[in-house]
């Protein structure tokens, strides 16, 4: 079992924590630990912190470990944990909520999810609505998986399902001047 | 015979085409009427809700206002499941409080007070008086098919908010299957996340998402997976073989979106349904249709089981 010194842990730390659980509506204190987060989460064999580990870091104001860890950024928002809480703690919120300041703080705990997450919303910035065959060529230049899901697009084209051409909503201005007041500009 | 507000989402022109076609078929035999809003955009998705929780409600937020500026208070109707989780979440928010509201207001530079009600698919088909136009709309059958409906995360989480089904166990897709003389399957993973984009960014660590679903469905003797999602329907059905060749699994289990097996059932052929352009080959179903006999043959004879005839070789091919 693994000991914190908890002596060690400063009030910042632990009052930076209970502040970002609180923006997500989150208070810690109603966590006992009980498990059924992490027993039901669907990604958890990819984590380094199972959900139920990150609340409790948190509780006791570790968090620029779990602003490090990848189980933020591997959550796929199934809400599924949420969903089973027996204390009805919004877990996927408090899972954004460490990601954006994870972000801010300049970790890269897990590039590829970031890079999706921008690229998607770049995507959306520049049309206003998402285009796929673009979003997955994009990733995978800049993500350096070059030939991931390349078997994928030829299907996907044969199928009619994607071609060369976008599409695009009319007025792209008004969507990208929502994007940037909402701090998705890049 | 109704009237929505029809948000497509971006996956409807593309990757959820077949969707589209099987739901534009099944809403015309039923005369249900959809009006697309104008210049809607993309819903965000996660990807919004991940960036900021301003633009996972503004995104969201922006589509829904226009639909209240063109059509009022009139029900959005949004297929995917994904975009439905987004508009409604936003929707959510602003009826909380004035504050929201305005906050809302603000970011969209739009009025918007969440008048309409969100609604999927589901929801639509789910209604009596559909099931009673589609009961009669259905021309053909698929007795006994063995169907594993999977509803997957967004139609019915996060729980506040999704409420039309149940969270755990939601049922409301096997009844509609099962007016088709399809048998929904009891099985342990319909609400399970596919992975959606992880599928993209984390691709080792969720796979077996996918595989657990496809391997639970086989163990409860599922014919055929039925989903009421893009994202779910392209992650289970474009990877079924890929996990088949990685993992030595024998899954045989093709994927539909419930409304192509309402289209089959009402005449539609493989082409108007796109059932002909899944990656797993889907379109053995159509050897699956019975044609009832007329009524009258019943009336003739009261004791026989109605008499069911395969589809013709021309329906299965057309």
């Amino acid at each position: 079992m693994r000991t914190v010194d908890l002596s060690q842990v400063s009030d910042q730390a632990r009052d930076a924590s209970t502040a970002l659980a609180a923006r997500a509506g989150v208070d810690l204190k109603d966590c006992y630990q009980c498990g059924k987060c992490s027993a039901g989460c669907p990604m958890v064999q990819g984590m380094d912190l199972m959900p139920r580990e990150v609340l409790r870091l948190l509780q006791l104001g570790l968090l620029d470990e779990v602003l490090q860890a990848k189980t933020p950024w591997l959550c796929a928002q199934c809400e599924v944990c949420a969903s089973r809480c027996p204390q009805e703690i919004q877990i996927a919120a408090l899972m954004r909520e460490v990601r954006y300041a994870s972000k801010a703080a300049g970790y890269q705990p897990y590039p590829e999810s970031d890079k999706f997450d921008d690229l998607f919303i770049a995507g959306v910035r520049s049309k206003g609505k998402s285009n796929e065959q673009y979003l997955a060529m994009k990733y995978n230049f800049s993500s350096g998986h070059l030939f991931q899901d390349v078997l994928g697009a030829p299907g996907m084209f044969s199928r009619g399902m994607i071609g060369v051409s976008t599409h695009s909503v009319k007025d792209t201005e008004a969507v990208r001047r929502l994007i940037d007041k909402c701090g998705g500009e890049r | 015979m109704q009237k929505y507000s029809y948000f497509p989402g971006c996956s409807a022109e593309s990757t959820g085409i077949s969707y589209t076609l099987s739901t534009n078929y099944c809403t015309g035999k039923l005369g249900i009427e959809f009006d697309e809003i104008d210049d809607w955009c993309c819903c965000g998705t996660s990807a919004g809700r991940l960036t900021s929780k301003d633009l996972g409600l503004a995104l969201p937020a922006r589509s829904l206002a226009l639909s209240e500026k063109q059509y009022g208070d009139l029900a959005v109707v949004a297929p995917c499941a994904g975009c439905y989780s987004s508009l409604k979440q936003a929707a959510h928010y602003v009826r909380q409080s004035n504050e929201n509201r305005t906050h809302v207001e603000d970011l969209i530079e739009m009025p918007y007070t969440a008048a309409a009600e969100v609604v999927s698919l589901l929801e639509v088909f789910a209604q009596d008086e559909v099931k009673e136009a589609l009961t009669s709309a259905l021309t053909r059958r698929l007795d006994g098919l063995k169907v594993a409906s999977y509803y997957g995360c967004a139609l019915v989480r996060p729980t506040d908010v999704c409420t039309f089904d149940d969270a755990e166990n939601p049922t409301s897709m096997d009844d509609i299957m099962a007016l088709t003389g399809a048998v929904p399957v009891d099985w342990a993973y319909k609400t399970e996340c596919c992975g959606a984009s992880n599928q993209i960014a984390a691709p080792k660590d969720s796979r077996v998402l996918i595989e657990r679903i496809f391997r639970n469905a086989q163990a409860c003797g599922a014919d055929v997976i039925v989903t009421a999602c893009p994202l779910c329907m392209l992650n289970l059905d474009m990877r079924e073989k890929e996990i088949n060749q990685k993992r030595g699994t024998a899954f045989d289990i093709p994927v539909y979106y419930f409304t192509e097996l309402l289209g089959a059932c009402m005449g539609g052929t493989v082409k108007e349904l796109g059932i002909d352009r899944h990656f797993y080959p889907a379109t053995s179903l159509m050897g699956r249709l019975v044609t009832p006999a007329a009524p009258e043959a019943d009336a003739a004879a009261p004791e026989a089981a109605a008499p069911v005839q395969p589809a013709t070789q021309k329906e299965v091919e057309a």
